[in-house]
């Protein structure tokens, strides 16, 4: 240790055998080499990584940025806005099969019932982000207020939901593409599946600059929807807007129209349609879980957006609802044309400028559909780390990633709803029963979460805060009966089914994290201070003579054990009998080499058995497993991995201590090196 | 600059200033063994040796150009010094295991993002 006392003055630390005479030269000592000067080669998987991903970035480059209203609002509105582009579609589709021409006089009334639900959850959520500006959203409310076990209802039913998002807006944008170029349709589903596989790269390699990114979608589709809505409206005013065909083999067969205020529709078939309809609201939470994202005051900036963004959602639905029940626009068979592209199609009207703004509507659409998928890209993985954070999911969602993305929890959502999109032959309406349930479920939670707030807080005007989200709380969950009933045999049992399920293996998982932490963390003092065994085997494993195994020798015998022993499982004993006299002949014979017969071929079982015989509760035994480092991952495969198998195998043993020691096929410059290299210059 | 000094807290050896060095700083790759420099840079490793009597708490700390370790006696934590802190550090190069070494220098906390990195 003398080399290690600190001389200002210099005096009396060349002795000349210390390590200090290593860097301390003519010039005296020198500064410490730069960390990471070592050119350790990276792995080829690392190397892939960084040429598809970028460079790593550094925790330090996670910064907080802060969105203005106009940003704010294209980034968290493009999920909810853009289910406009298939709510009135997917109402249609329940009514036109059942009540024929009818459900065009009904469409209206229904989009309407739904506009007053948005308009209670609207309310509701303005409370919400007053009284929760944290992130986190429904998870974090339901947590504060109802405990840990209906956090996790809620969140799953929001996982689930951001998975259907992903699945349902990659299938609706690619039906946009295909309402424009029919020859596109039957490729859906692989071009849904290549949409999902590069919205999940693109947010793997990090959207930094997605502020102006979203902005463009979002504005432009809006900016569409308003051109056609002028048009529409001013050709519906003066009585110029054209039918379209009802009589197309294409369309959902019609159904008859009967008599009554339903004309002829069952009460259960107008919920239906109604919950149909519900997937417009999906997406109305977004702001909620992102006030932080927001300029200061921003409780108040994140409220005034959200009333822009229901407002704009509320009137983009009406519009085309009006449009369609005018026109009697009927949905396809297919999928496509979508009801909106018709719909588009016929105000623009056949003339050579009407076709160009129709394709630069189907494009806003698209992108905007495809910016919704993207927007649960963000949201998945952040409240998949929160539910990883409490121990209820695996930790390695709460890691981020190289370019400082929870990149698990981005693998897992896309390959979830690669899947859904395989399942579903990525068709919208076989998507749409799935959908919104879970939405609807956090709605509830989180508003009665949020009406229990008041309750318990009593902050000025909580009385009208318990009518605001005790409205929403009951209305969401009127809707979500409603979607229960009325869509169970259409697949909704599925998420009926899945999200217990999966709450359920949440709690069984964190029960799992919680008592390994009881186990690590008791009597951890006692450990630590606890006697330490008395004697100290080292075995190495000897295969044969080689320049592995003499290292692991070199290297067992610096570690000064009581007994030290190279030890050979002989599974072929010419072999055992020829390492035998090799090892006689050499100077390293003073190490014992014990040979261990193995009939039956089973080296692991032999191993274990082997170092089991050390273990006499006194004894801590270390087990040395030379190990050929190969330069190139094929070289790997071409040797088997006996002793990955044996470190495996022995580790399980108490106070039998694996090492590996690792044999370079080619060295590797190190600290010696650089030394060396500077004392020459 | 709003950084804090911690100065007065401990005793130095070099305490009797730097009218040589005043207001320069060194990059640590030139520093001199026996001179007195202000060095400044990312602290990248920290290393408590407890000890019943006098702990001691080594930095090492690394600008472009190379690192250099700072010995504080004395002590477990420095307030404000965190793995990724940016501090300068005036004091006379000794050495430590062989390397450069600053005992008990004198230390003055950065603001994060003032200089650059310290990665080569």
């Amino acid at each position: 240790m003398s080399a290690t006392e600190l001389q200002p003055d210099g005096v009396a630390t060349e002795s000349s055998g210390e390590p200090s005479a290593v860097a301390a030269g003519i010039d005296g000592p020198r500064p410490l080499p730069q960390l990471g000067a070592y050119a350790v080669p990276e792995t080829f998987g690392y190397r892939l990584k960084s040429r598809l991903l970028g460079s790593p970035l550094d925790t330090e480059a996670l910064e907080h940025e802060r969105l203005g209203n106009p940003t704010a609002l294209a980034i968290f509105a493009s999920d909810c806005i853009s289910s406009s582009a298939y709510a009135s579609e997917e109402i249609l589709r329940v009514l036109v099969p059942a009540v024929g021409i009818a459900a065009f006089s009904l469409l209206v009334p229904i989009t309407v019932s739904m506009l007053v639900v948005l308009f209670f959850l609207t309310l509701s959520y303005r409370e919400t982000i007053k009284e929760y500006p944290s992130a986190g959203g429904a998870y974090i409310v339901t947590l504060d207020n109802f405990g840990i076990i209906p956090a996790q209802v809620a969140g799953v039913a929001l996982l689930t939901d951001y998975i259907l998002t992903v699945a349902v807006s990659t299938a609706a944008g690619v039906a946009a593409i295909a309402s424009a170029f029919p020859e596109v349709g039957s490729f859906v589903l692989p071009l849904s599946l290549l949409s999902v596989l590069i919205i999940a790269y693109g947010n793997l390699r990090g959207l930094r600059e997605s502020g102006s990114m979203f902005r463009v979608p979002t504005y432009f589709f809006m900016l569409m929807m308003a051109i056609m809505f002028g048009i529409g409206f001013f050709r519906m005013a003066i009585g110029d807007l054209p039918h379209a065909s009802v009589h197309n083999h294409a369309l959902l067969p019609f159904g008859t129209v009967g008599g009554g205020v339903l004309m002829g529709a069952s009460l259960f078939k107008i919920l239906h349609a109604f919950s149909s309809g519900g997937t417009a609201v999906t997406g109305v939470e977004a702001i909620s879980n992102g006030v932080p994202a927001f300029r200061k005051p921003e409780w108040k900036n994140a409220r005034k957006t959200l009333m822009f963004m229901s407002l704009i959602l509320g009137s983009l639905f009406l519009g085309l609802s009006v449009l369609a029940s005018h026109m009697h626009v009927a949905p396809y068979q297919s999928g496509y044309p979508t009801v909106i592209a018709e719909v588009a199609r016929l105000v623009f009207g056949p003339s050579i400028g009407g076709k160009i703004a129709f394709y630069a509507f189907q494009a806003g659409t698209m992108l905007i559909l495809l910016m919704a998928a993207n927007t649960s890209f963000a949201d998945f993985p952040r409240l998949a780390s929160f539910h990883a954070g409490d121990n209820f999911m695996p930790r390695q969602l709460t890691k981020r990633g190289h370019r400082l993305q929870f990149s698990n929890g981005i693998i897992m959502l896309a390959v979830a709803a690669a899947l859904l999109l395989l399942v579903t032959d990525a068709k919208v309406d076989h998507l749409i029963p799935l959908y919104a349930i879970g939405v609807f479920l956090s709605f509830t939670l989180s508003q009665a979460g949020m009406a229990r707030h008041h309750i318990r807080k009593k902050e000025p005007h909580w009385r009208k805060g318990i009518f605001v989200n005790g409205m929403g709380a009951l209305l969401s969950f009127v809707v979500l009966v409603v979607f229960a009933v009325t869509k169970f045999t259409h697949g909704a049992w599925f998420i009926i089914l899945l999200v217990p399920l999966m709450v359920m293996l949440l709690v069984r998982l964190n029960r799992q994290y919680e008592s390994e932490q009881v186990e690590l963390k008791e009597d951890a003092m006692a450990a630590a201070t606890a006697p330490i065994m008395r004697r100290h085997v080292a075995l190495v494993f000897v295969n044969e003579l080689d320049s592995s195994a003499a290292r692991a020798i070199l290297y067992a015998r610096t570690l000064m054990p009581d007994e030290l022993r190279a030890v050979h499982i002989a599974v072929d004993t010419e072999r055992a009998d020829q390492l035998r006299d090799q090892w006689a002949g050499l100077a390293i014979s003073r190490i014992p080499l014990e040979l261990m017969e193995c009939p039956d071929r089973r080296v692991t079982k032999a191993a274990v058995d082997l170092v089991a015989a050390e273990l006499d509760g006194e004894t801590e035994v270390s087990v040395l497993l030379p190990r050929r480092v190969y330069r190139r991952w094929w070289h790997r495969l071409l040797h088997d991995s006996t002793a990955e198998q044996i470190a495996l195998a022995v580790g399980r043993l108490p106070h039998a201590n694996v090492t590996t020691v690792p044999f370079q096929f080619e060295r590797v410059p190190t600290k010696v090196d650089y030394d060396a290299s500077s004392h020459t210059h | 600059m709003t950084a804090q000094s911690f100065s007065a807290e401990f005793p130095t050896n070099v305490s009797a200033g730097f009218p040589a060095v005043a207001g320069r700083t060194t990059p640590i790759g030139e520093v001199s063994w026996r001179s007195d420099v202000i060095v400044s840079g990312r602290v990248r490793t920290m290393r408590i040796l407890p000890s019943e009597g006098s702990p001691t708490l080594e930095l090492t700390v690394y600008d472009d150009t190379g690192g250099i370790t700072a010995v504080f006696t004395g002590r477990t934590a420095l307030p404000g010094v965190a793995l990724g802190s940016h501090i300068e550090l005036m004091g006379r190069a000794g050495i430590r295991r062989g390397y450069l070494a600053l005992l008990n220098p004198r230390l003055t906390i950065q603001p994060s993002g003032s200089h650059g990195s310290g990665h080569p």
